[in-house]
């Protein structure tokens, strides 16, 4: 018996079907519709319906649609991700300006392999933006991190 | 009269030293991201908007409009070097400026770019001139009502043109909206939505989303372009020299591309005043319509005049976009989203009483455009001989640049990494939507109109004590309705039309 592959492109519209759910089931529970006059929930619980009738109508068309090629999802994809994450999360340790720029020596280093004269003048370039345009000139505190917090 | 009046009045704003200052910085700063392949007008603007932070709301403007501008000029640099558009509205200038300069030409093709860029930009400005207060005047005569048809016809229309399947596009405007409606009420401002958060209760913040869907998700995809962007750079195309002494155009070279030009600067203007059309619908009519007309030389070889109808066009179309967007409110795309999230952001509410209670803005804002296109086609026509090196920069290295400037710039504008968590989920959401043949721009468009949408419908609700009637009570909105009943019914008529089609060629 041929097995039955789950497609990957009605995550989307399953997800959006979800979406709209909450919102209905929310707006009319603790926002309401309509008291004399439109309510706060009266306007997403109209579009969030008219979400939940495409959704389900998109579902169904891609669901029947077999000549569309399937979606590749590549290891590199998920790699800018993680990149992004990881500095995210070693904000919180050491800081944002310090976290951005070990990142980007790590990826030029690692990932793409770049000659030292590329890496340096990569950093000098992004510290410059990082403290020059946004640290003086708009005058953005970034945070720290516990590691600096405790330092300085 | 009264225009060309407040157009002098507003060059005593646009030559301010700071204006011409940032005037300059936008020019040079949208050449080089609409040369950079992959980036876009889009993430340009995205990615640049906390840097205007600093200015007040008409500096900020002029430095974005111009950045706005000069990525349509700087889009065609590789599409005519290395067959990679820089920007969506250049893809039909690779059309003719690849071939051209394989031909031995490219310094030629770059110039007619540049000219036919200036010359249908101005033709849009004028047009603009002329037409935006006016517009504004029509718009004062608008309703409750007619602002919630009006508004509902922009956020279908775009997403209409820019994806071909009509219930993507619904979904997607519709989940816009409704992550626009997190946080407070438009009307009561009592909480909605928060899920007991209180960042949410703030609602999602407009840049760090803008950033995440736009620049973030860009620089996911950007990764899988890796290597061909290396084969190509490998290639003799992107080793040439050019000088401006070598790439002046002939008069039988001008000759030619003049009509073209001035056809598509006209056209293309108009073009971009349709919600939801923008530069690159812009450019494809004016490519589509070059071909209904001689060349000298077939469409698609290497022909000026199709290098000159795309770029006056995509040029044109992107002045003309700014009427709707000062006189109504209502952007014509992704692009004019971003700058209206700004316009509100600084505290302006575009709209039909912006000429009358800001006239200096309006009008600086215009004039500053004059003043952009020249010292746009002045930095474009000096940075010929630097192009084959601006090019160079390879998009590996662009990578890790572009995660940071999303996470340093969405912090700047929230300064919390509440915006930076956005930007990040929001970034992952675009590119997961994109991968799925979801556009993002009309969600972005739907994001920002969603208030005004909102406020609107629900006003007129109120007034007409929850009665329908009050859409249909006048023969204007009789027309916008009709307007609007066939945008939604055309497409869906037309799909159905292609699947009994196909089903009978089956049959047969």
């Amino acid at each position: 018996m041929e097995k039955k592959r789950f497609n990957l492109r009605t995550v989307i519209p399953l997800a959006t079907i979800v979406f709209s759910l909450i919102f209905i089931i929310v707006g009319l529970k603790d926002y309401g519709f309509w008291k004399g006059q439109p309510t706060p929930g009266f306007f997403p619980i109209i579009i969030a319906t008219v979400l939940l009738i495409s959704s389900v109508a998109c579902f169904f068309q891609v669901a029947k649609d077999k000549d569309s090629e399937a979606v590749h999802y590549n290891r590199n994809e998920l790699m800018v991700m993680l990149g992004a994450a990881a500095i995210i999360l070693c904000t919180f340790i050491i800081g944002l300006v310090p976290s951005c720029l070990i990142y980007i020596f790590l990826w030029l280093k690692f990932v793409e392999h770049a000659s030292w004269k590329v890496i340096v003048i990569i950093e000098l370039i992004m510290a410059a933006i990082i403290l020059g345009v946004f640290t003086f000139w708009l005058q953005i505190r970034f945070p720290m991190g516990l590691l600096l917090d405790m330092i300085l | 009269m009264g225009n060309f009046a407040s157009l002098l009045a507003g060059f005593q704003v646009a030559l301010a030293p700071e204006n011409i200052g940032v005037c300059l910085l936008g020019a040079i700063l949208g050449l080089v991201v609409g040369a950079m392949p992959g980036i876009g007008s889009l993430a340009g603007c995205a990615l640049l908007l906390p840097l205007t932070y600093k200015f007040n709301p008409t500096t900020a403007i002029i430095m974005l409009g111009a950045l706005y501008y000069a990525n349509m000029y700087g889009g065609s640099f590789s599409a005519i070097l290395l067959n990679i558009p820089g920007d969506s509205p250049a893809i039909t200038t690779a059309l003719d400026g690849y071939p051209m300069a394989r031909k031995g030409r490219p310094g030629q093709a770059l110039m007619t770019a540049n000219l036919a860029s200036f010359i249908g930009g101005t033709i849009g400005i004028l047009i603009l001139t002329l037409t935006a207060s006016g517009l504004a005047t029509v718009g004062l005569m608008f309703g409750y009502a007619e602002m919630t048809i009006i508004l509902l016809i922009a956020m279908t229309s775009i997403s209409w043109l820019i994806g071909e399947n009509p219930i993507k596009g619904i979904v997607i405007t519709m989940l816009g909206i409704l992550v626009a409606s997190i946080g407070m009420d438009t009307l009561s401002g009592a909480p909605r939505y928060e899920f007991g958060n209180m960042y949410l209760l703030g609602g999602i913040p407009f840049t760090p989303f803008i950033i995440g869907c736009v620049g973030f998700a860009q620089v996911i995809k950007l990764i899988n372009e890796r290597e061909a962007d290396e084969k190509k750079r490998a290639s003799d195309d992107s080793k040439q020299k050019l000088s401006i002494k070598d790439s002046m155009l002939k008069g039988h070279d001008f000759k030619r591309m003049l009509p073209p030009t001035l056809r598509s600067g006209v056209m293309g203007t108009f073009v971009g005043v349709l919600p939801g059309s923008g530069a690159t619908t812009g450019s494809m009519v004016g490519y589509a319509i070059q071909k209904k007309f001689k060349s000298e030389e077939p469409m698609g070889t290497g022909a000026i005049e199709g290098i000159a109808a795309s770029e006056a066009a995509n040029n044109a179309a992107a002045a003309g976009a700014f009427a709707p967007l000062l006189a109504l409110g209502i952007p014509g795309s992704g692009t004019g989203a971003v700058l209206l999230g700004g316009l509100m952001m600084w505290g302006l509410n575009p709209g039909p009483l912006l000429f009358d209670t800001n006239p200096d803005f309006c009008w600086g804002l215009i004039s500053s455009m004059y003043v952009a296109n020249i010292f746009t086609l002045l930095v474009a026509i000096l940075v010929i001989p630097f192009l084959i090196k601006i090019l160079s920069v390879p998009v590996k290295y662009m990578i890790p640049i572009i995660t940071c400037v999303c996470i340093v710039g969405a912090y700047s504008t929230s300064n919390s990494m509440y915006g930076v968590i956005v930007m990040f989920v929001s970034g992952i959401v675009g590119y997961l939507l994109d991968k799925n043949g979801f556009p993002t721009a009309p969600m972005l468009l739907a994001f920002v109109l969603a208030p005004m949408l909102e406020q609107n419908m629900r006003k007129a609700f109120i007034a007409s004590q929850g009665g329908l009637g009050i859409f249909v009570d006048s023969p204007l909105k009789l027309v916008l309705l009709a307007v609007f009943l066939v945008l939604i019914l055309t497409p869906t008529v037309k799909a159905v039309r292609k699947k009994l089609g196909a089903k009978e060629k089956t049959k047969v």
